[in-house]
């Protein structure tokens, strides 16, 4: 693995009702983003791993073990043997360390992959005038399409927009 | 879709990909390398078959850069627009802090760890840990309450202008014609 001292990561297929929330996830999922993640998780499958301790209390995954008990399906997790105080940082830092989408390569991947416009919607979740608000913040002033609203210039700070 | 598989990898055998939307801030990733030192690679690192990452590049570049020989990795067998699509959705369906409930775990685990070391862990400043603090304490009524009396008044306003337009970095209103 990675360090010397970590034993071995493994993926175990477990039923949902072997584990169960922690009682301190401070993550909360909209009903919308649920609805996504419910979708994504028909259209491929489970492709990543909840982390739990081995009592079963979910690390990381709440969300998507829900879904694995609405489906009655059992879900990869990876069980892991660290301390509470531990799995406490953890749900935290698995959470807070995340990258942002760069606007510049998102429009340029979905563009590559050439969906229609409700494959778009359906796949990313992302409405027809979204995909086409992120394009146009990309193009410089001057170039390409114009812009819609003029340019104005505050009389009072001389801010232009 | 097959069941998922843990392989421990040589670092180099595996590779970013051109197109990963995904970018990190500095600081956060020096959190992250910190965070593999401490716990290790706990979340396994997505792949295709060939070993293009779909999904964890920032800790493949952290382990590469502190010298980690061995990566932990799940290989899927999907083509090239479902890699894509995977590479957008794994990063953006994720839910949200509870600012409330972040505040209560961490000031139960200010009991457990010392103080810099759990702001080493959280990657919190001082500054972090009082915003987080004060809010939900003053909440929860488990402080003294507010001082009450006469509410502050607010300074009156400079002069915000008139019009239908309005700067957006001031918020001095004006007509088009004005400028």
């Amino acid at each position: 693995m990675n360090k010397p001292d970590k034993p071995c990561l493994e993926v175990v297929y477990a039923d949902p009702a072997n584990l169960r929330p922690n009682s301190w996830n401070p993550n909360v999922m909209t009903d919308a983003m649920l609805s996504r993640l419910r979708a994504e998780i028909w259209r491929v499958g489970f492709v990543d791993p909840v982390i739990a301790l081995r009592d079963g209390r979910i690390i990381d995954g709440e969300h998507r073990w829900k879904i694995a008990s609405e489906r009655k399906e059992n879900v990869p997790v990876v069980y892991i043997d660290v301390p509470e105080a531990v799995a406490k940082t953890l749900t935290i830092n698995l959470d807070a360390i995340h990258g942002e989408h760069d606007p510049a390569l998102l429009v340029d991947l979905i563009e590559s992959i050439g969906f229609s416009e409700p494959e778009i919607e359906s796949v990313f979740g992302m409405k027809p005038r979204e995909v086409e608000s992120l394009r146009r913040s990309l193009v410089p002033p001057g170039m390409g399409t114009p812009p819609v609203n003029k340019q104005h210039t505050c009389p009072r700070c001389k801010h232009r927009w | 879709m097959v069941n998922l598989k843990i392989e421990t990898v040589p670092v180099e055998s595996i590779r970013p990909t051109k197109w990963n939307p995904n970018s990190l801030q500095l600081k956060k990733y020096n959190h992250l390398k910190r965070e593999i030192v401490r716990v290790g690679i706990v979340r396994p690192i997505i792949t295709n078959l060939a070993g293009d990452i779909i999904n964890g590049e920032h800790r493949w570049r952290a382990a590469r850069e502190m010298g980690f020989p061995e990566v932990p990795i799940i290989r899927l067998d999907v083509d090239e627009t479902t890699a894509k699509t995977l590479s957008v959705n794994l990063n953006a369906i994720h839910g949200e802090m509870d600012h409330d409930k972040l505040a209560m775990l961490v000031a139960g685990l200010d009991i457990v760890f010392p103080k810099d070391d759990l702001m080493e862990i959280l990657n919190y400043t001082e500054k972090d840990m009082a915003a987080l603090m004060e809010g939900t304490e003053r909440d929860k009524g488990s402080l003294a309450p507010l001082p009450s009396g006469p509410k502050p008044v607010p300074p009156i306003d400079e002069d915000m202008g008139e019009g239908a337009c309005q700067c957006p970095k001031c918020g001095y209103k004006f007509d088009e014609e004005d400028e």
